[in-house]
């Protein structure tokens, strides 16, 4: 009798152990399926399965590398002048001698009246988040009194 | 197995009784290796498989909207690109921007620059360089290149006031604009 129940249990733990094993191998492939219907609908065909994610970076890579070569709205030469504008120091003469725009980088070779005011207006950039990498070389006393001439560096980065 | 009967049958009841656990636990164990354990081994298997596929649906679905986001961005960037027919020439564009701010004549030099491919994108760039400009004509080109209908972009700029009358600039801009290769 006990035999006999002994067996009636293990049949039947092993059918519990079975159908566990169906019903989550069943939900593996309705997920697997719901990952290439959500990839087919969004990015189209062309992924076989397993590979949905390797090939939605490899096409958001490629609009980044097309964005990349037309996209210039972050770097617009008339915001950059904008921003330069605002952010000069009020009070502190400036001259500007020559200004490149390169992209995001903006060079600035200027003259000013004292050392004091070159640090002033690279203070003035160094606080604000836009202006990344500033920083001020080739610092030195002008021909004329009361001059002194400076490099301002920086790089613009828009959120 | 007739052997085996007539054997149990010798045995005492002790003996009998350490016979079939010794049995019972050797069943047990096959059972278990050979049925029990890979059942177990392959549901925790396919447990991390669909938590792992999971997982990744929700990266996809991240990765989808970003990618309609940037999609939609390059539709709307590439309507603003010129025809890729050779009818847009950027030289003549930037005489009419010149013209329309009244600088044409401050015009000294307009280099096209060789034309280069970047992933589908031709490059078409010009070298203009602008003599005794004032920065408010300076301006007012730049704004009319960023209100151009066509996308055309100043990839460098650079402003020298001239020595003798600093309200005079020179400047020097590259102009670039893409159409589809």
């Amino acid at each position: 009798m006990a035999l006999w129940g002994g067996l009636i249990l293990a049949v039947l733990a092993l059918t519990e152990l079975s159908v566990r094993v169906w019903v989550k191998q069943s939900t593996l492939t309705q997920v697997k399926q719901g990952l290439q219907a959500q990839f087919v609908q969004s990015f189209g065909e062309g992924a076989s399965p397993g590979e949905e994610l390797d090939v939605a970076r490899y096409r958001v890579a490629q609009l980044d590398k097309s964005l990349a070569v037309i996209d210039h709205s972050r770097n617009s030469v008339l915001a950059n002048l904008s921003d330069l504008a605002k952010q000069l120091p009020p009070g502190i003469p400036l001259t500007i001698r020559e200004l490149t725009v390169e992209g995001a980088s903006v060079h600035l070779e200027g003259e000013t009246n004292s050392f004091d005011s070159v640090e002033k207006i690279k203070q003035a950039f160094g606080t604000n988040q836009l202006f990344q990498g500033v920083s001020v070389s080739d610092t030195r006393v002008g021909a004329t009194a009361n001059q002194v001439v400076f490099r301002l560096t920086y790089t613009v980065q828009r959120p | 197995m007739a052997m085996l009967q007539e054997r149990w049958r010798h045995l005492a009841a002790r003996e009998r009784m350490i016979v079939a656990i010794g049995t019972a636990v050797v069943v047990a164990s096959l059972l278990f290796l050979i049925v029990i354990d890979p059942l177990i081994t392959r549901i925790d298997k396919v447990d991390r498989q669909t938590a792992r596929k999971s997982k990744e649906r929700v990266e996809l679905s991240v990765m989808a909207t970003e990618y309609a986001a940037k999609q939609a961005r390059l539709a709307k960037l590439e309507q603003r690109l010129p025809a890729g027919d050779g009818q847009f020439s950027l030289l003549a564009f930037m005489e009419e921007a010149a013209a329309s701010v009244q600088i044409r004549d401050r015009i000294v030099g307009m280099q096209p620059q060789q034309a280069t491919v970047q992933h589908g994108y031709q490059e078409m760039a010009v070298d203009l360089r602008l003599d005794g400009v004032q920065l408010p004509q300076l301006l007012a080109l730049l704004v009319a290149l960023e209100q151009a209908p066509y996308d055309v972009q100043v990839q460098h700029l650079q402003i020298k006031p001239k020595y003798d009358n600093p309200v005079n600039l020179d400047a020097t801009l590259r102009i670039v604009s893409y159409a589809k290769a």
